[in-house]
């Protein structure tokens, strides 16, 4: 599916991380000295950030929303909707959109709407973000927060998920402007690979019984309960490398652009070695692939906007970015963008 | 590239402490993991712009078995 706004564009964006930094060191008992350095070379991955036991996915959004408003000092009647995105929300009723439109004082004159997305779901809430926009009166803008706690469904004690994955928020504001540049996006999804990565208990085809709480123990002897987050590792990385460069080729071919024309490619921050693989299979210099990785981990769909806050000198002053999402659904999406106008505040440790 | 070239660089990457030979049963070997998967993958696309699939990595048993996937006209 493609699809072009005209019109519109991303008037800010502020993230939020939890100061508790959690080096590889912490995961010595699951990877001996050579499993790490290879981990470390691969994946990328050197330190996350994980919420304390009492910090939400709402309260990281919280924290990136207030600061992008205060910054930005806009109206908070100008907000016409609020969509928070996440997989880690406050409870399974009600929103928890509705939760932070009470927190941050937000106008009851508005639409709440939460989503339920994973490693895709930025460019997800983008493109629902921009629809929202574009059907607002002039002046109204749309706030959309993406954050996560993942190391809150994670078993720390399985090496194919607990090291991957960290904890953080994005706040964007999206507004209507003539003088925005055309965006574009397209989507694809496969839903035969639902299971590939998934929490297979705890929803309403599989309830939490006494079972869900059993320790499974796998063949490598990670252990897991079935309410803890499952990845079918080697399925997914074989999916990255087959759809991802593909659908960034197809928007690029059908936004009528080049390769060579592209400042910056944003891709979901999953694992260095597949970032540069499909950097290879684009032929895109490494150089232009901006990653944070290496500090945050995999943080779902707060990677990239965590991204574009981390590199938000350089960003701003480039005029085609390419952002890719990909992951849990299967679902893919990406987002050809500029950012030049654009607000971005660096990252806030709270 | 030659074979032999092949197998020293999959050596190298994969950081493996045991030798590997055409006939090495590479996925019985300890050290062999999904890292060791996704190494395998980056190689082998790297140098003979091939991706291998998961029914590719399923399918491999020994090295020799890999140069036949990636296709025996590659290598010199």
């Amino acid at each position: 599916m493609y699809s072009n706004f005209n019109g519109i564009e991303i008037i800010g964006l502020a993230s939020s991380v939890p100061k508790d930094q959690v080096s590889n060191n912490f995961f010595e008992h699951l990877l001996n000295e050579k499993e790490m350095r290879m981990f470390e070379k691969t994946v990328g991955i050197k330190e996350r950030r994980w919420a304390s036991v009492n910090v939400t996915a709402s309260d990281l959004g919280y924290h990136a929303a207030n600061d992008l408003i205060l910054k930005l000092g806009i109206s908070k009647s100008d907000i016409g909707a609020l969509i928070f995105l996440s997989q880690t929300s406050d409870y399974i009723i009600p929103f928890t959109s509705n939760i932070l439109q009470h927190r941050l004082n937000l106008s009851n004159s508005m639409m709440c709407l939460d989503i339920n997305a994973g490693c895709a779901g930025f460019i997800q809430g983008l493109y629902t973000a921009f629809s929202m926009v574009n059907s607002l009166p002039d002046g109204k803008v749309v706030l959309l927060i993406v954050a996560e706690t993942l190391s809150k469904i994670i078993s720390k004690n399985d090496k194919s998920t607990s090291m991957l994955f960290g904890d953080g928020a994005s706040a964007i504001l999206v507004g209507k402007s003539k003088r925005a540049a055309d965006t574009c996006f397209n989507f694809f999804s496969d839903g035969s690979k639902y299971d590939s990565i998934i929490i297979p208990d705890g929803g309403f085809r599989n309830g939490v019984t006494q079972q869900s709480f059993d320790v499974q123990k796998d063949e490598k002897n990670n252990t897991k309960t079935p309410l803890n987050l499952y990845m079918n590792g080697q399925g997914v990385f074989d999916f990255t490398l087959r759809e991802v460069a593909v659908g960034i080729n197809s928007l690029i071919s059908e936004t009528g652009t080049s390769i060579n024309e592209i400042d910056f490619f944003i891709l979901h921050q999953s694992n260095n070695y597949i970032i540069n693989q499909i950097a290879a299979q684009l032929e895109a210099p490494k150089q232009k692939m901006l990653v944070n990785i290496q500090s945050f981990g995999n943080t779902s769909g707060v990677s990239i906007p965590l991204v574009i806050s981390d590199y938000h000198n350089v960003v701003r002053n480039a005029n085609k970015i390419i952002l890719s999402g990909y992951g849990s659904g299967l679902n893919w999406g990406n987002c050809l963008i500029n950012l030049s106008r654009t607000n971005i505040f660096p990252i806030n440790s709270i | 590239m030659t074979k032999d070239a092949f197998i020293k660089l999959l050596q190298d990457e994969l950081e493996y402490e045991n030798e590997l030979y055409g006939n090495t049963l590479i996925k019985e070997l300890e050290e062999w993991d999904s890292m060791s998967a996704m190494i395998l993958i980056g190689v082998v696309a790297q140098n003979f712009g091939v991706t291998l699939k998961a029914n590719d990595i399923e399918a491999i048993t020994t090295i020799d078995s890999i140069l036949e996937i990636i296709g025996s006209d590659k290598f010199n």
